[in-house]
């Protein structure tokens, strides 16, 4: 009880004022508590799963989980291949001839490819199988169809991919785009070719096979036999890089579907000539949180960084090459422990902090209206009774 | 001087850093933080995040064509070249096709100045990061000398280079100029002397970002100076030309 102003508080009062100041502090111990805690929980980011959808020119990760895994189609029809890094290619030819490299007649305009007269072919008796040796680092080799007109030249062995092992993607611009993929475990390839193949060689060198032309740039014309029209590659032991410009056909389905990849790591990033970290985003990116479909997605300008590290559960859901912006259509998602972004000198953490992931939760929002609902019926009921033993 | 906190520029551009690191971590966090590009002794050396490409053509190796075979990492490396006259000298070793991080190693500092008229040779340790790349061979491993300039450029010179281990090759008897185009292009490569061709590679499709390499055997080539020139165009038509300068010297001597 207080007692009237002017007048000294009765003796039995003395115990009054202790207790006014301990009602104060039950007051605001709770928000000068709970108000520190609410304001770093704004600044306080968690691990977040994140859901990505993206174009991008370039896009590397690592395989996760404990089995071998396939990317691509199992049926790409390609126009043109080419192989870096292989140690050896075994073809049985019905018929071979080489070109001579002096009497190439180079193109001389865009839509054009060089290509030789008849007069520069000649013909070589090759012993079957043929072995071509890729003795140097530089090799490569370049599968085309002799007729310019036609669209396809064989068709793609299946890939798997070992688990933990690193797969680069990247779109090579030309006016057919093409696809850049380089992994790095060795792979022994049987191409299904066509009828006939031209095969541009650079660094490789036929087995036993005598070529009446000098240089290291050859061009093979081979005609193949119907009972074995394959070709047969194999890598270095630190795998190898195909080029691929898919078939018509193809283009539209490059990757399998459905694509269920589990992924460790993801990157997308690049580093420009002043050696600054840059994006390989090719177009706006999209950021969901797919815990929260309250809170709004994140757009990516294309200019900006993503940076992702520290990914768990982690998969690849979508793959698309998209001939005509010449981008790879991605879609992924994970538990990313660092998600960041970076425009221009500005950098941004896209982890969601703990005040959003409370503040969304259809749980705690549940808990918070139970818990809310118990202290105002609690303080009715309790002034109910308090009236009626007054009363 | 007032040694309390630093001024807000500064606390800014931790922030900032801190951040771009932030960014940047996903790129090299599954490599030692140790071997990362950073200065060790003599040079520059570590791994790097994956360039764009930003030249429209670009020379990544100029390497004598012998290479010593080696199945695993040796214990040092040595890169010698020719610097036929006083200028300065940009070494860079780096691999001519990058994976999501690649190895670059330059700015080094030679344990003499580097003699005019005279081979030049700089050495250096594999076990502080080569060694621990276990996906890369020596194989993997291009050199590019530049003289005068460090950065690439339509026009440049350069000093042919041998990387070996423990000896180099008899004598330079050949060449292995590697390139790279930004974007598929038609090319032609010819090497002359004075006005006089002396070698050409016939026109090939190149794919862009993939390397491609023109082997020239010197043999019975006189001394001197020589251009490489390469030229063609683009698929979209844009046209492509560069010319690298350089010394040919068919003796160790």
């Amino acid at each position: 009880m207080i007692g009237a102003p002017g007048k000294r508080p009765p003796r039995g009062d003395k115990k009054a004022a202790p207790r006014r100041w301990l009602t104060l502090v039950w007051l605001i111990l709770p928000t000068a508590v709970l108000l520190p805690l609410v304001l770093l929980s704004t600044f306080w980011h968690v691990r977040t799963h994140v859901l990505l959808e993206l174009a991008t020119t370039r896009l590397a990760f690592t395989l996760g989980g404990t089995e071998r895994r396939e990317l691509l189609d199992r049926s790409v029809a390609f126009s043109s291949l080419v192989v870096e890094k292989c140690r050896s290619v075994e073809f049985t030819a019905e018929k071979l001839e080489v070109a001579d490299p002096r009497q190439l007649v180079p193109a001389t305009g865009p839509g054009e490819a060089p290509h030789f007269p008849a007069a520069a072919w000649r013909e070589l008796s090759p012993t079957a199988p043929l072995k071509l040796r890729c003795l140097d680092p530089a090799a490569k080799l370049t599968l085309t169809n002799p007729d310019p007109a036609a669209d396809q030249v064989g068709i793609l062995d299946r890939i798997h991919f070992e688990p933990g092992s690193q797969v680069i993607l990247e779109i090579v611009p030309d006016l057919k785009p093409a696809l850049s993929l380089e992994t790095e475990t060795p792979q022994e390839l049987n191409l299904h070719l066509g009828p006939t193949a031209e095969l541009a060689t650079d660094f490789v060198k036929p087995g036993d096979l005598k070529v009446p032309f000098a240089g290291d740039l050859l061009t093979y014309r081979a005609r193949l036999p119907e009972a074995a029209r394959t070709l047969t590659v194999t890598s270095g032991e630190h795998g190898l890089v195909l080029i691929i410009t898919p078939a018509q056909a193809s283009a539209a389905q490059l990757f399998r579907q459905p694509l269920d990849l589990p992924l460790a790591a993801v990157e997308l990033l690049e580093e420009d000539l002043e050696g600054t970290v840059n994006s390989a985003l090719h177009d706006k990116a999209i950021l969901r949180y797919p815990d929260f479909p309250a809170i709004p997605a994140v757009t990516i300008e294309k200019g900006q960084a993503l940076g992702l590290s520290g990914l768990s559960q982690a998969r690849l859901s979508g793959l698309e090459l998209d001939p005509k912006k010449g981008a790879l259509t991605v879609r992924f998602d994970g538990i990313a422990a660092h998600a960041a972004t970076k425009a221009g000198a500005f950098a941004a953490d896209q982890r969601l902090t703990l005040f959003q992931t409370l503040r969304y939760n259809a749980r705690w929002g549940l808990l918070t209206a139970a818990f809310l609902w118990l202290v105002s019926t609690t303080k009715a009921i309790f002034e109910l009774v308090k009236k009626i033993r007054e009363g | 001087m007032e040694r309390g906190r630093p001024p807000a520029s500064r606390r800014r551009g931790r922030t900032l850093l801190a951040l771009l690191v932030l960014v940047a971590l996903p790129l090299l966090a599954q490599y030692d933080p140790k071997l990362q590009y950073q200065k060790r002794d003599n040079r520059f050396e570590g791994i790097k995040p994956k360039p764009v490409s930003g030249y429209d053509v670009e020379l990544l190796s100029a390497l004598v064509a012998e290479r010593e075979p080696s199945a695993s990492w040796p214990q040092t490396l040595h890169v010698r070249f020719y610097l036929p006259a006083a200028e300065p000298v940009f070494l860079t070793v780096r691999q001519p096709r990058p994976k999501t991080v690649y190895y670059w190693l330059d700015k080094v500092v030679p344990p003499t100045p580097w003699r005019a008229m005279a081979w030049n040779e700089f050495a250096w340790l594999t076990e502080p990061v080569l060694k621990q790349l276990t996906a890369t061979g020596v194989d993997d491993l291009g050199v590019v000398v530049r003289l005068r300039q460090n950065d690439p450029s339509k026009r440049e010179t350069v000093a042919p280079a041998a990387l070996f281990h423990t000896q180099p090759p008899a004598v330079p008897g050949g060449y292995h100029f590697t390139f790279k185009t930004n974007g598929t292009a038609f090319v032609t490569s010819r090497i002359y002397r004075d006005d006089k061709e002396v070698f050409r590679r016939p026109q090939n499709q190149e794919k862009g970002g993939s390397p491609f390499t023109l082997s020239w055997n010197a043999q019975g080539q006189p001394e001197g100076e020589y251009r490489l020139e390469l030229s063609g165009y683009f698929s979209d038509n844009t046209p492509l030309a560069k010319e690298v300068l350089f010394y040919h010297r068919p003796s160790w001597k």
